[in-house]
């Protein structure tokens, strides 16, 4: 199958060649948008781009407009369009009446168009596989999200989502003394966010304890309560660190959201830690001369290792896993110089699994609508999650492919039948229906 | 194999289209063919 596009004027023309069809429909959909004048609806699907220009009389607008216009990468977009829905999971009201499409207008003010703009440079270009390879921004995995699933009133100071071994220790009823008293100095990173959307304060353990929610414990305060509690917590540190004549570090550290970015971006950027694969583990080095892992290698490990704590933990799936992870893996505690290790290689004592790079080897198809499909199926028949968020397929395609999904290839499977969405109230999930399965069995699986 | 070649003009510009898979190529005509009556609709 080819699928070429050429673009016409009396000055010039170009030619986009390419066996991709996903690629082809997009750069097409772009193009119309362009020169037909198509509406903002349709324009809102392309997600990619929004027009601000309406008045384009020639290839050299174009080009003109694609080099003015801003890049912005798919992943996020993503991040910014699942965020304004669970802003949007906060207040019901609105989130009934509006769609995926409807939200992604909302949020592209801007004129974004992919770094796929270059091809505007070119008389003639051929593409194959021009899906567009993402390194997830680690400086998004800090603590700044949000697990709206898990708020439900805005009450000061609410426990939320803690096991019940933890709900013995520490209640909603505690104060931040006695807190502190109960997590003593094996807190690590106390991460306040008291911006509009997010009015969170995450607690994380250094000594990772799955008794006590993954390690984070969250509460919900406004704004005033968490810049209270934060100085109450400078000030208790300091105390700490008086009576037992530590470095400050060595106990905990307080930040809030922007500044705790600084800090992870910091620490890319010295190469602090190393994660090296092992066969049954990952292991933490802080040898300078080891520090060879990639960014890209070292997100994929995150995501491997994401995959791996799946089973256990299939009720709770969202990107908080991701910045859950960082903090094992250890950016959050090599900061501050904890030893996540011997935790680590406690919580990957599981039985193995088929990863989902290795399930996705056995089919021929590169096309990402297929990919997708074929991940659903893993997702519901190897993890056993009878639905997924968009999030969680993509840490499960990414690291397979190179490739993340957007809504376009959602919307294309949902029209065929071939997948569902679910309205949980608060989210919005999706999972392979039998038409899906049959398909895959049928279409795609002709290689067994 | 079939080839299926559209073309489609506004002024000095044109876009042409040109595919093996028809119903890749069903799909895609159809989608635009909306879009513009939608916009004359308007």
């Amino acid at each position: 199958m080819y699928y070429n596009i050429k673009i016409k004027s009396q000055q010039s023309e170009f030619t986009l060649e390419s066996n991709d069809k996903n690629v082809t429909q997009r750069e097409m959909d772009i193009y119309f948008a362009y020169i037909f004048d198509a509406s903002e609806s349709f324009k809102s699907k392309i997600k990619k781009i929004v027009l601000n220009n309406e008045n384009l009389k020639s290839i050299e607008d174009i080009e003109k407009l694609a080099k003015e216009a801003r890049i912005k990468k798919e992943n996020i977009i993503q991040n910014e369009i699942i965020e304004q829905s669970k802003s949007n999971t906060l207040n019901p009201e609105n989130h009934q009446s509006q769609n995926i499409a409807e939200i992604s207008q909302r949020n592209e003010k801007d004129t974004y168009i992919n770094s796929e703009s270059d091809k505007f440079k070119n008389t003639k270009n051929s593409i194959s596989q021009n899906n567009t390879q993402i390194t997830p921004d680690k400086s998004k995995n800090t603590s700044t999200y949000i697990e709206s699933k898990n708020i439900e009133k805005k009450e000061p100071l609410k426990t939320i989502e803690l096991s019940e071994k933890a709900k013995q220790n520490i209640t909603s009823k505690n104060t931040i003394d006695e807190i502190l008293k109960l997590a003593k100095n094996e807190i690590s990173l106390i991460d306040l966010s008291h911006n509009e959307t997010s009015k969170t304060i995450n607690i994380g353990h250094s000594q990772y304890d799955e008794n006590y929610n993954n390690g984070i414990i969250r509460f919900e305060v406004d704004k005033e309560r968490a810049s209270k509690i934060k100085n109450e917590l400078i000030e208790q540190r300091e105390l700490y660190r008086n009576k037992n004549q530590t470095k400050i570090n060595d106990i905990f550290s307080i930040s809030n959201a922007s500044e705790n970015e600084k800090l992870i971006e910091e620490c890319n950027k010295q190469n602090i830690v190393s994660i090296k694969q092992n066969e049954d583990n990952y292991s933490l080095l802080q040898d300078e001369k080891s520090h060879t892992n990639t960014l890209a290698e070292e997100n994929q490990a995150i995501l491997q290792n994401t995959a791996n704590n799946d089973k256990n933990d299939n009720d709770k799936i969202s990107l908080d896993e991701v910045q859950i992870n960082l903090s094992k893996t250890g950016y959050n505690d090599k900061y501050i110089g904890t030893k996540p290790e011997i935790e680590l290689k406690e919580e990957n004592t599981q039985a193995p699994y088929i990863e989902f790079n290795i399930f996705l080897a056995g089919f021929f198809t590169t096309e990402l609508i297929d990919e997708f499909l074929i991940c659903a199926y893993y997702i519901k028949n190897i993890l056993h999650k009878e639905d997924f968020t968009m999030k969680f397929l993509n840490s499960k395609l990414f690291p397979a492919t190179g490739k993340i999904a957007d809504m376009t290839i959602t919307a294309a499977l949902i029209e065929k039948g071939y997948i569902k969405s679910i309205d949980n109230g608060d989210s919005v999930t999706y999972s392979i229906t039998p038409e899906g399965e049959n398909y895959y069995t049928q279409a795609l699986r002709v290689g067994e | 194999m079939p080839q299926y070649v559209f073309k489609m003009k506004k002024g000095e510009l044109e876009i042409e289209f040109s595919s093996d898979d028809a119903e890749f190529v069903e799909q895609q005509l159809e989608k635009w063919r909306e879009e513009i009556l939608k916009k004359q609709a308007q």
